[in-house]
């Protein structure tokens, strides 16, 4: 039984570090708070039912597709919107990105309607040692994992990458460097589009997908983001399942109804104690 | 000069005219929806429901106050699920739009909220889906709630299965934590326990879960006979697929209320079968209705015909919420509050809906309580016997 | 005779005040309700702006002392008291979870700052969730309903609004005109160097800490009496908690006046918006946040009849500038 708790703890872990890759790698490169981050996971999601379900494509040409179509999404508005104000202070970008979530939502809920909807792809489950481990979970941490990894490895050795991380220590001097600042951003801000893209595909294949998941969903890429430490790749892993432990411990000791809570508490003690998070790291690597 | 003012005066008078028969020939009913928000699922569903009503009397001719056929109209705003804006949105319905009788919010807490300005009014309000006492312990005179108490719902499933399947005695409890489904359980809990089945856990869960493993892992322990869940449908429908993810089985599986909605099997699919459920109305108990629907499978054809889909008792309870306001306006030839207030206290009524009689808090207290399971995909009444269609299949998920 | 701006700031609010405490006896019942939702945001905003603006810490606390003070309030009427100490009592419940609050969270800055007084929020609407003996969990408290017929109670909340909101103009007044409001400025600038010139740097974050969150719990023993009937989801709404800066920016952030005409503003658009356009209204709020956000960058108090000109032209040669 305490193998179970274990691996639920570490499969919701995997799934919250997907939500989150993308939230904290805007925040910590663009100090931008993305407030639609949880309404781009759900477009990821919708753009995946959609595929399977109108167009009668496999799920897995639908996913790359649905990823790319966010990332096309993500560098357009930060090219087209973002982008003008992103120096300004901190309230004036996270109002604009309110704004853009108050249209993005209400336009998914206009044409997508409350009413929840699924994949209906049933991937079955493994049994391993006596614990049970459903697929679509195991799938959706390992999407997480892989394009993780590849992200912080393009970081580390891409051109690209490298400039994304010079831009994040210091613009001012990246900018000195010849980095073209604005086309970072927007690629920035694309790859983390394209990650919520993945993190809703994951999504699709597990819950039932309304368009008022969003706000729990940022919610969630919050305290994940916090606790891992804001920009850093691997803290966003860490944080996940940090949580995703820390949700069922809570559970367990307190009652369900205490568990987000739980998490929101854990936040506030490392925000306070450890301002950099529990990877406890200031940079990216 | 003066032939000019003449003039005007004789159009302003006929404009005027004009203006007041037009207005002598609506009657409106003023109803905040949610939209959009938490409860716009529900919310455009109840509006559904309203709609369903509003067609159906203007077909026949109108609302007859006292021979006189008046044109039934919706006034509607979007309250965004937020309570404030209700409370205002039934201010503007009262103030601006002049409406002589309301249609409560979806969610229990806007009802209890807006029922306070509608009170300090005196207007009253029809209630379609607040099942809660707690809803109605402020004792308004103005508040009319459609679907009976909850303890009517968790008293007729009790005593149900412990008819029908005596083994079955260790229940496991898990409910979202907010107004309804918090209250439904606690009933679910108490009359479980008077009718001596022990309660293994009664646990409740934050709006905000996004998994259920470890409280599932945890009644799986428990080895419950019966799994008793309530909450959003969406909720539900995680729970189920992470019921069948664990392994978790049990002798029944009772979820309320998302099985009542189509979406929930057409979510879940397979995962669906066997899970019992219960229900305010089905079309299937057939009440009669000579005031327009004729019957309970008529209305269901009827919304079908418009919704491509069954009603569920939201929709159908938002219709007769509708049509018991209008049933009682005939009933006191007049639409003055205080003449349709004494009708909806006294009388009966009875509906496509089943019959309608509000007690002395206002709630609607005549007992129709379903107990219902999908079986082979379809949703089917098990009691009470009069409207059985099927017989209790035990066991989620059934046996091979 | 020529006044200081401030001076002239605050006899304009001033005379706002005393038109709209004239309208109370002119306007219908369900003006008088948008009314007192104008003068309750109005006070959130000013109490919001001396802590968001004046200090430049962005707090996202609003809703959590508001819901403190519906819980007070109501908590404090249950034991009988009337409805004027009631209102006191929220207050005061304010400051203390403000201090309490303030002096974990002072610590923080930027971001940080943001992301703890939002956690704070959730976490509160949790405990009344779940704290029922207490707040009634979700089943909600009521209160006792206000006497009398519906002109005078619609009067009665309205005045006290916006005698709430007049409350919070006056000590934003008090603020803006006292080192203590000057020593708020040079901590929005630089903190460090605040402290240097002698300011009590965590002194002075606290009491302004404390005052905002004393205002915005008396806001929500207010509206807590009036609506009769409370709930967590209602009182700690994370709506509330973000829409308030943005009304203070569209008004002008650390201004006097800005708060006020921000939350007229807002209020207007989105009441306008709200009555045209059923389905989509939320969309179009947004569309709109954000063409404020590239017309007006410094709120509505920012517009310079001379500049509305070369907008346009601004606008579209922005480019992306790399200094902070």
């Amino acid at each position: 039984m305490v193998g179970q708790y274990i691996v639920n703890g570490i499969m919701m872990g995997g799934l919250y570090a997907c939500l989150a890759v993308g939230f904290s790698l805007v925040w910590g490169v663009l100090n931008v708070i993305n407030m639609l981050h949880g309404s781009m996971v759900i477009l990821g999601a919708y753009a995946c039912l959609f595929g399977v379900q109108r167009l009668g494509l496999p799920i897995y040409v639908v996913a790359p597709l649905a990823c790319g179509a966010l990332f096309v999404f993500g560098y357009a508005v930060q090219r087209g919107l973002i982008n003008r104000v992103v120096s300004q202070p901190i309230l004036i970008t996270l109002t604009l990105t309110f704004g853009l979530e108050l249209i993005v939502n209400n336009l998914i809920l206009h044409y997508f309607t409350a009413t929840p909807r699924s994949l209906g792809i049933n991937l079955g489950t493994v049994e391993l040692l006596g614990m049970r481990i459903p697929v679509a979970r195991i799938v959706g941490m390992l999407i997480a994992a892989m394009l993780t990894l590849l992200l912080y490895w393009l970081l580390r050795h891409s051109k690209v990458g490298r400039a994304i991380v010079a831009v994040r220590m210091d613009r001012h001097a990246a900018a000195l460097m010849g980095i073209r600042i604005p086309q970072i951003y927007a690629l920035t801000f694309g790859i983390g589009a394209f990650m919520a893209g993945a993190a809703g595909v994951a999504m699709a294949l597990i819950y039932p997908v309304t368009p008022m998941m969003s706000g729990v969903f940022l919610g969630k890429a919050f305290v994940i983001c916090v606790l891992g430490g804001l920009g850093s790749v691997p803290g966003a892993i860490i944080g996940g399942l940090v949580l995703g432990i820390v949700e069922g411990m809570g559970t367990l000791a307190l009652g369900p109804q205490w568990a987000t809570s739980v998490g929101f508490l854990l936040m506030m003690a490392v925000i306070i104690l450890l301002p950099s998070g529990l990877a406890g790291k200031k940079g990216y690597e | 000069m003066r032939k000019f003012n003449t003039g005007l005066l004789a159009i302003s008078l006929l404009a005027s005219m004009a203006a007041s028969a037009e207005a002598q020939e609506t009657l409106r009913f003023g109803a905040p929806v949610a939209r959009t928000g938490p409860l716009a699922d529900a919310g455009i569903k109840s509006k559904q429901g309203y709609d369903m009503c509003v067609t159906a009397v203007n077909q026949k001719g109108g609302v007859d106050v006292g021979g006189k056929k008046m044109k039934l109209e919706l006034v509607e705003y979007d309250y965004q699920s937020e309570t404030n804006r209700a409370v205002q949105i039934v201010q503007r319905l009262i103030n601006v739009d002049k409406v002589p009788f309301l249609l409560a919010p979806y969610g229990s807490g806007d009802t209890k909220a807006t029922a306070g300005v509608a009170e300090r009014y005196g207007v009253p309000m029809v209630a379609a889906a607040a099942a809660t006492p707690s809803v109605f312990d402020q004792k308004f005179k103005n508040l009319f709630g459609i679907l009976f108490p909850n303890a009517m719902i968790t008293d007729a499933e009790v005593a149900y299965y412990k008819k029908t399947m005596p083994d079955v005695k260790r229940v496991s409890v898990l409910a979202l934590n907010s107004l309804f489904p918090k209250a439904i359980a606690a009933e679910l809990v108490t009359s479980a326990k008077r009718e001596g089945f022990e309660i293994l856990s009664d646990s409740l869960y934050s709006p905000d879960t996004t998994d259920f493993s470890n409280i599932l892992t945890q009644i799986k322990s428990q080895k419950p006979d019966w799994i008793y869940a309530t909450g959003y449908t969406q909720d539900l429908i995680l729970i189920r697929r992470q019921m069948a993810d664990l392994g978790v089985e049990a002798k029944l599986v009772t979820m309320t209320a998302g099985p009542s909605y189509p979406e929930f099997a057409e979510n879940v699919k397979g995962l669906a079968e066997s899970v019992t459920t219960n229900s305010w109305w089905h079309q299937n108990a057939d009440y009669q209705d000579a005031f327009i629907f004729g019957s309970s499978q008529k209305y269901n054809e009827a919304f079908n015909a418009t919704f491509k889909r069954n009603a569920t008792y939201l929709e159908a309870a938002a219709t007769a919420a509708c049509q018991t306001l209008v049933m009682a306006i005939e009933e006191a030839k007049t639409t003055k509050a205080d003449a349709v207030r004494d009708v909806l206290r006294t009388k009966t009524f009875n509906t496509f809906y089943g019959p309608i009689r509000f007690s002395d808090v206002g709630q609607n207290d005549f007992n129709a309580a379903l107990v219902m399971q999908i079986q082979d995909g379809k949703l089917l009444v098990l009691a009470p016997d009069a409207l059985k269609q099927a017989d209790l299949r035990p066991g989620v998920p059934p046996k091979k | 005779m020529s006044l200081e701006p401030s001076s002239r700031a605050c006899l304009i609010g001033l005379a706002l005040f005393a038109a709209a405490a004239m309208l109370a006896f002119r306007l219908d019942n369900y003006e008088l309700q948008v009314g007192t939702s104008v003068a309750m945001l109005c006070a959130l905003c000013l109490a919001w702006n001396i802590v968001g603006g004046y200090m430049g810490y962005p707090s996202l606390a609003t809703a959590a002392f508001f819901g403190i003070g519906c819980y007070a309030d109501a908590i404090a009427q249950s034991q009988g008291l009337p409805i004027g100490v009631a209102w006191v009592c929220a207050a005061v419940a304010g400051a203390v979870a403000a201090l309490a609050l303030g002096l974990p969270l002072l610590r923080l800055k930027g971001h940080y700052f943001a992301i703890g007084t939002i956690a704070a929020l959730e976490v509160l609407r949790e405990v009344s969730n779940n704290w029922e003996w207490l707040t009634g969990g979700a089943v909600g408290l009521n209160l006792p309903m206000q006497a009398g017929d519906p002109d005078s109670v619609g009067r009665f909340f309205y005045l006290a609004m916006l005698g709430l909101a007049l409350l919070a103009f006056l000590t934003t007044y008090a603020i803006d005109r006292t080192r203590f409001g000057f020593g708020l400025r040079c901590i929005r600038q630089n903190e460090q160097a605040a402290a240097m010139v002698g300011i009590d740097v965590f002194k002075y974050k606290t009491a302004a800490f404390v005052c905002s969150g004393a205002l915005c719990s008396f806001a929500g023993g207010i509206y807590a009496s009036m609506v009769a009937f409370i709930e967590p989801k209602d009182a700690f709404s994370l709506i509330t908690t973000i829409e308030i800066p943005v009304m203070v920016m569209l008004g002008g952030l650390g201004t006097l006046l800005g708060p006020l005409i921000g939350g007229v503003f807002y209020v207007i658009l989105k009441e306008f918006v709200w009555a045209n356009f059923i389905n989509l209204h939320s969309g179009i709020l947004g569309l709109l946040i954000v063409a404020v956000i590239y017309f007006l960058p410094a709120g509505v108090m920012g517009i310079r009849p001379k500049k509305l000109g070369s907008l346009w032209r601004r606008l579209t040669s922005q480019r992306l500038r790399t200094s902070p």
